[in-house]
């Protein structure tokens, strides 16, 4: 089967068991999400296997297909994977924690506090992680809450609100392990802060939503835990664009070092961090920009702050618009002006980035500024909103086009032959 | 592609030279010798023609001619590489990016800019200095590589510990195919979503993925204070050991660099003489970077960690003047060594922080019982170290006995978790190293990769990936890189 072929047809139960029955794993067949049909292969062996024996398999008719999709916590399903929100028994779900073992296993393989690494199998609650590491005096990025697990943060190229100072989660992956689409056992990267030895395909992984197979496992550089942590917030300004002006004040400022800043319901949420003396002083410069600054407690400060700012990666299903830093007050009052108060929108000037909540949009009766803006669209849009948003609309940095076009299909038809692992849209090509 | 390639014609030669013009084009005695390596001397080889484009669009017409020629192409910077990945290929092209040297943007607001990939990584910092902003990435070849070779080494330099190599610094990338197609990736305002990160392959692709011709790279706001600090110790050992433990404690400096005795004498005997003292076995270079409180703080743990682990004397500095010439007397290591000897083997290993000592100390027993010169000047707080061997490449003997010596610090770096290179790449100089680390299927899929985008192996072929199998070398990957138990059967 080409990988070019789009997968409409339903799963083809009878294949899956057959190769279930060859690897030796339980088929559950509606205990999935959604009641679909799921597998929890226990051992990386027999995931190959499984993978090996569905890739060899012929498909019986275009009625009928096989296709995998690899889930962590599943809470990035609907926008990492589109197509698989038509029906859960549509395609096969294959579970990464149970290679965990056991419940009260965390995942870590190895972490090394004197060397500042982690490492972890793909199924590891990054909450837990973050735990684990916080013992030892670092942190891991991205600062994630919920269910979200490593590999699934990974595979749908998720970062933090660090990102404003840390850069996007990819930027600190050092390795990874993972099975292709043929049942390949494969590595790239490793261990180490620094390392140039071969091609990086694990950074094509990295934000590649599974499409060429589930990660294993995965190598993370940490980040020495700060001194000190100051969670702030500014009054509500006038409006969210207001808001965003203040924001990049801050950004512009280069002698406040904040770690992370973005604006929700026209507040200014900024985090400090650093060393205990450097915090206080990056405050005070904060106070001279910032009227009726409040400062939260460290531990429910820190989760507000960050459930506050979890915007359309967190929420799973909305649209995002990028641009750059100096566009962005002037796309948010664009926004502003046709659709209203971007009530529940998160905006992260630094890293120019504009999440909507498509429930906010329902709504609207205007789009001219969406369709204007570059768009990304994070999840699947109601149909009674797709005719208002023309496909042409997405942004052209988004669409790999001519050549580019030609190597990712090529790279699929590599890593996954049989098409197991594809999904329709993405990667969006010309 | 493959055998069979023909001659570049008269016809040819012509079409190219009205491309970029008869400066662009050449095919003499000359230029072929001053091409025939990279810095990667021991294998050198002569190209048919080296061209060298202005723009994107030149280059793009250019490779269209060198096709249908039937020439392969190797992707030239200033061919300061240290692994061979810019020699030659026998009877092929170079396509090199020394007339490629226009800075075209400069962004202060959205804090990034656009260059074309011949510009020397150190004019770019400088062209954006007016705008108090800086490009972090910055080897220690920084007056003389380019951005375009960064991106193909995905290269670091001392600053790397804190700011990462050039990976983490690309935005986009304007580049030509083996097509003569000219291709956008990333962007400023790219997020990626939308697609797959093809970005992040061809950073360090060593030039066998195409041809960059553009680079649009973020760019850092100058921090408010920088300290730079030296560290003498009477023991290697110990100063190996006092950054394991600045690593252990979380501190975070921008750059820990180590030179040793030798280097100190090198350089102190050249016309860099950057004020390192005459009795020290070791000198660490700490730069701490950022708020006047937050550096005060690190410097001061900094010093306290040095002094515990038998800092003898330890100096701090925040004037531009001094920090400058010792930063000369780091940078420009190197080039002193060759007052020790002809040539320099420039080994290029990493090993896990915490494992430092036994590395530097696996390289000095190797270079000994092997009777070389074993000077070491390495960024040691990232674990990447360059133990550099003087030779003579005259002497055969000698030659055969650095390479083995390279050999077996590589191993010993893998053995201990580490890797074959940290910033200058595999190329030519460890293609069978790459069995240590990677398996048959890892190596496949590598491949793979290179063939989506080079079907025809058409850039810088026989580099990098080993051209035997690794059966056929004798080698697997050590233990430390095995399979998870229950798939080692």
């Amino acid at each position: 089967m080409s990988a070019e072929l789009k997968h409409t047809g339903a799963l083809d139960l009878d294949l899956v068991r057959a190769a279930c029955l060859e690897a030796g794993v339980v088929l559950d067949e509606a205990g999935g999400l959604g009641g679909g049909p799921a597998v929890r292969p226990a051992t990386e062996a027999s995931l190959g296997v499984l993978i090996s024996a569905l890739s060899a398999l012929p498909t019986r008719s275009s009625q009928s297909t096989v296709r995998l999709v690899p889930l962590g916590g599943g809470g990035q399903l609907s926008w990492c994977r589109p197509d698989a929100s038509r029906s859960p028994k549509d395609f096969l779900q294959l579970s990464m924690r149970a290679l965990l073992g056991d419940e009260s296993s965390t995942g870590v393989v190895e972490y090394v506090p004197g060397d500042g690494t982690l490492t972890a199998l793909a199924g590891a609650e990054v909450a837990v992680l973050r735990a684990t590491v916080a013992e030892g005096g670092h942190r891991l990025t991205p600062a994630v809450f919920g269910s979200c697990t490593l590999g699934g943060v990974l595979a749908a190229g998720r970062s933090g609100l660090d990102r404003h100072s840390l850069g996007p989660t990819k930027h600190h992956l050092l390795g990874m392990r993972m099975i292709d689409g043929t049942g390949r056992h494969l590595r790239s990267g490793g261990r180490l802060v620094k390392n140039v030895t071969g091609f990086d395909l694990h950074r094509l992984h990295a934000g590649g939503r599974g499409i060429f197979g589930p990660i294993v496992e995965a190598s993370m550089r940490l980040m020495p835990a700060p001194e000190a942590e100051q969670y702030l917030t500014s009054g509500a300004c006038a409006s969210a664009t207001a808001a965003v002006e203040l924001a990049l004040a801050i950004r512009g400022a280069t002698r406040i070092r904040e770690q992370a800043v973005f604006v929700r319901d026209r507040v200014v949420h900024v985090l400090l961090s650093g060393r205990d003396r450097q915090v206080e002083a990056d405050r005070r410069r904060l106070e001279e920009l910032l009227t009726n600054l409040e400062e939260h407690d460290p531990g429910p400060g820190a989760e507000a702050f960050h459930m506050a700012g979890d915007g359309a990666e967190g929420q799973g299903s909305a649209v995002r618009v990028s641009t750059v830093p100096s566009r962005v007050a002037a796309v948010v009052a664009a926004l502003e002006g046709s659709l209203g108060e971007l009530s529940g929108a998160v905006i992260q000037p630094g890293v120019a980035q504009v999440d909507l909540p498509l429930d906010g949009l329902s709504s609207a009766s205007s789009w001219p500024a969406l369709l204007e803006a570059q768009l990304s669209l994070r999840g699947p849009l109601p149909e009674s909103l797709r005719s208002k948003i023309a496909t042409s609309t997405m942004g052209t940095s988004t669409v790999a086009t001519g050549p580019a076009s030609q190597w990712s299909r090529r790279l699929v038809e590599a890593f996954d032959p049989a098409g197991l692992f594809q999904t329709e849209g993405f990667p969006a090509r010309s | 592609m493959g055998s069979g390639r023909k001659q570049l014609s008269r016809q040819h030669l012509a079409e190219l030279e009205r491309i970029v013009g008869k400066k662009g084009v050449r095919t003499d005695a000359t230029a072929r010798a001053a091409y025939e390596s990279d810095a990667f001397m021991l294998q050198r080889a002569n190209a048919e023609v080296i061209v060298l484009p202005r723009t994107t669009e030149e280059a793009a017409a250019a490779i269209k001619v060198v096709r249908d020629a039937g020439l392969v192409v190797v992707p030239r910077g200033a061919g300061t590489g240290l692994s061979g990945g810019a020699r030659p290929v026998e009877n092929g092209a170079i396509v090199g990016t020394a007339r490629m040297r226009g800075v075209l943007e400069v962004n202060a607001e959205d804090r990034y800019a656009r260059v074309q990939a011949g510009v020397v990584n150190v004019h770019l910092t400088a062209a954006c200095a007016d705008v108090g902003l800086f490009y972090g990435p910055d080897p220690s070849s920084q007056t003389a590589c380019t951005i375009g070779g960064n991106v193909g080494n995905n290269s670091g330099g001392p600053h790397g510990f804190k700011y990462g190599s050039t990976n983490r610094h690309v935005l986009g990338l304007t580049m030509v195919d083996s097509e003569g197609e000219v291709i956008e990736l990333g962007g400023p305002g790219a997020t990626g979503d939308g697609g797959l990160d093809l970005l992040g392959p061809v950073i360090g692709s060593e030039g066998m993925l195409g041809l960059v011709t553009e680079v649009t790279v973020q760019l850092l706001p100058r921090p408010e204070k920088v300290e730079t600090l030296l560290c003498l110790f009477e023991s290697l050992d110990d100063c190996c050991d006092a950054v394991s433990e600045m690593i252990a404690r979380r501190l975070e400096p921008s750059a820990i660099e180590i030179l040793d005795r030798l280097t100190i004498e090198a350089v102190e005997a050249s016309v860099l003489r950057a004020g390192y003292p005459d009795n020290a076995e070791a000198v660490m270079l700490v730069e701490v970077e950022g708020g006047d409180e937050e550096v005060d703080a690190t410097s001061a743990d900094v010093i306290e960690v040095a002094r515990e682990f038998g800092a003898f004397d330890t100096r701090r500095t925040t004037d531009p003047v001094e920090r400058k010439r010792l930063w000369a007397g780091r940078k420009g290591a190197f080039g002193a060594m060759g007052r020790i000897a002809p040539d320099l083997y420039v080994a290029d290993v990493v090993a896990p922080r915490t494992r430092l000592r036994e590395i530097v100390t696996a390289a000095t027993v190797a270079c000994r019982e092997r009777d070389l010169k074993l000077a070491n000047v390495f960024h040691a707080g990232d674990g990447n170290l360059h133990p550099n061997i003087s030779y003579d490449r005259r002497d055969a003997d000698e030659v055969r006995r650095v390479l083995e010596a390279g050999r077996i610090i590589m191993e010993a770096c893998v053995e201990a978790g580490g890797s074959l290179t940290g910033e200058h790449g595999i190329g030519l100089e460890k293609q069978d190293e790459m069995c240590l680390v990677f398996s048959d299927d890892d190596l496949a899929a590598m491949d793979q990769l290179r063939g989506a985008f080079d079907p025809d192996a058409f850039w810088n072929p026989g580099k990098m990936l080993p051209v035997r199998g690794c059966r056929e070398i004798h080698t697997r990957p050590l233990p430390t890189h095995a399979q998870p138990a229950e798939d080692a059967s």
